[in-house]
């Protein structure tokens, strides 16, 4: 139990700490990719990541 | 007259679709208002997704890109930042729900902390603050109903024909009649989004990036934070996203949404898949992000969207954009409707008369509520005063208030009705202070949570000073086993 509580904090932090707790470096406006300025590309990249990262959480779950 | 019988047929189609949904079903409140807790997968997803993709989501999004540029990036990151909290307390939600035929936030709170007063105190605040966005909805909808049919639909009819159809189908349906009509709305406004979203930078600019390349060679500040308005900062930017989470959690209508849920699983499924929805925000940045050039120098930026439709499309496209932005105002102010209601028949009415009325009588009081409701909503709209644009601001502060009892009543055995009501006062009147005497953001930050933290530190001093309510040790490990 313990040991499968671990991984499952970490995948729920790290979204946080990637987006609001780094946003001095990420709102910046170049480089551009996919054509979107970088904070845009950023923000839109973690959103779809937030899906994957609750996805694997919820395969732990379910293997527990 | 195209556009006009465009947005006619899809809100009278959806109104239809919205009364039949809740034919042969059970007339009881568990019924009316959480749809029986019997909602699939799919319906949930419809049902929430109705409720984020507001008016505000199309106007006030596309408005900000337009104005302010890059603060705007702070609603498409607290939308799925939210999913990993509710992921995790949803589902313990639902079942206590389940297990004590919660249906309303306030029940929550009578369950957890007890008491006459706290959870009726949080009815009246949550009536309130949902009354008060629901007239923001109808308003939405009037702008944008004038604006698509080119003046054929006056503003004030448009409000007063919508909040008829909102009556009726909430009514007879309830919730299940606005789960019903967000997939129509959904289906059409996803469509309409995206599609403008990839068109009109295709058209004016020749795609995404070469529009972006302009933007940032002209106007390199509004790109970054703060963007074209010096207040909204990286303080600014990083409160308001936690205030929003800790709104998202909390948010009346949203609570008592998460109850239709078949499943606890039902409602984990539902967080998985919200944040990829949150990406069709994007397209609409791009929409207010092209008006910059396409149509410049606009005073009210919320028009950003409809103005630069209106310049690009033929005028079939501005009626269903109409039609369906006229939905997207109908859906959230529906749930909101059956919210408000259900609390006045469930959580105030029994403080009034000083006794538990029937289930039947509370669930008969509420859906006329409803009446009531959608014609002074329709009323505040038509008279869009500066009261209640004062208060709009202090909604979105204050339900983010409500969520350390949402948060430790779930995860601490020591908070304490008095600790709760405690920080909740003082959350609220530090939070609507700032906001009402135009310190919002405070020293650069979000006064909801500037509210939020005193909040927070108010609940620990106090629960920490007493003892622990017998009542409610035990009860969460017990929730924590939740399947």
């Amino acid at each position: 139990m313990k040991k499968l509580f671990q991984p499952v904090i970490w995948l729920a932090v790290v979204p946080f700490v990637a987006t609001v707790c780094t946003v001095g470096f990420w709102d910046r406006s170049t480089p551009t990719v996919l054509g979107l300025p970088f904070n845009a590309f950023w923000v839109s990249l973690w959103a779809a990541l937030v899906t994957v990262f609750l996805w694997v959480i919820e395969l732990l779950r379910k293997r527990q | 007259m195209m556009p006009l019988a465009i947005i006619a047929s899809i809100v009278v189609l959806a109104t239809l679709v919205g009364c039949l949904a809740g034919r042969h079903r059970a007339v009881n409140l568990e019924e009316w208002a959480i749809g029986g807790r019997g909602f699939g997968n799919l319906m949930v997803w419809f049902l929430m997704a109705g409720e984020i993709f507001t008016t505000y989501s199309l106007l006030g999004l596309s408005g900000w890109a337009y104005t302010r540029g890059a603060p705007v990036l702070y609603a498409m990151l607290y939308l799925p930042l939210a999913q990993i909290p509710l992921y995790f307390l949803g589902p313990r939600q639902w079942e206590l729900g389940r297990r004590h035929g919660m249906v309303t936030l306030p029940d929550f709170f009578q369950w957890r902390f007890g008491g006459e007063w706290l959870p009726a105190f949080v009815a009246l605040v949550s009536a309130v603050t949902l009354l008060v966005y629901l007239q923001l909805q109808l308003v939405g909808l009037g702008l944008i109903v004038e604006f698509a049919s080119d003046g054929a639909i006056p503003r004030a009819s448009a409000i007063v024909v919508a909040s008829v159809l909102i009556a009726l189908f909430v009514f007879v349906s309830g919730v299940r009649g606005a789960a019903w009509v967000s997939i129509i709305k959904d289906g059409l406004m996803t469509f309409a989004a995206v599609f403008a979203g990839i068109a009109i930078p295709a058209i004016h600019f020749g795609g995404v990036g070469p529009m972006f390349a302009r933007l940032l060679h002209d106007h390199p500040q509004h790109f970054v934070l703060p963007g074209s308005m010096a207040i909204y900062g990286k303080r600014w930017f990083v409160t308001s996203v936690l205030v929003s989470i800790a709104g998202a959690c909390t948010w009346p209508h949203t609570f008592s949404s998460r109850f239709t849920a078949r499943s606890a699983d039902v409602v984990r499924r539902n967080c998985i898949a919200m944040p990829v929805y949150v990406l069709c925000l994007l397209f609409i940045t791009f929409v207010g992000f092209g008006a910059m050039v396409v149509v410049p120098g606009l005073k009210n930026g919320d028009l950003a969207f409809l103005a630069v439709v209106k310049a690009t499309f033929p005028v079939w496209f501005l009626g269903l954009i109409g039609g369906a932005g006229a939905l997207t105002a109908m859906v959230p102010a529906a749930v909101m409707l059956v919210t408000a209601a259900t609390l006045v028949g469930k959580n105030l009415w029994p403080v009034v008369i000083g006794r538990e009325p029937s289930a039947a009588a509370a669930a008969r009081l509420s859906r006329w509520v409803v009446i009531g409701f959608s014609v002074v909503g329709g009323v505040l709209a038509l008279s869009n005063s500066k009261t209640i644009a004062a208060l709009l601001l202090l909604a979105y502060s204050g339900v983010a208030q409500f969520s350390p009892a949402f948060i430790l009543g779930l995860v601490w055995d020591r908070a304490t009705r008095a600790g709760i009501a405690a920080g909740l006062v003082a959350g609220l009147v530090i939070a609507g202070g700032l906001t009402l005497k135009g310190l919002d953001p405070w020293h650069g930050f979000n006064a909801g949570l500037v509210g939020l933290v005193v909040n927070f530190a108010v609940v620990f001093a106090v629960s920490r000073a007493r003892a622990p309510q017998a009542v409610a040790l035990g009860r969460i490990a017990a929730a924590g086993t939740a399947k």
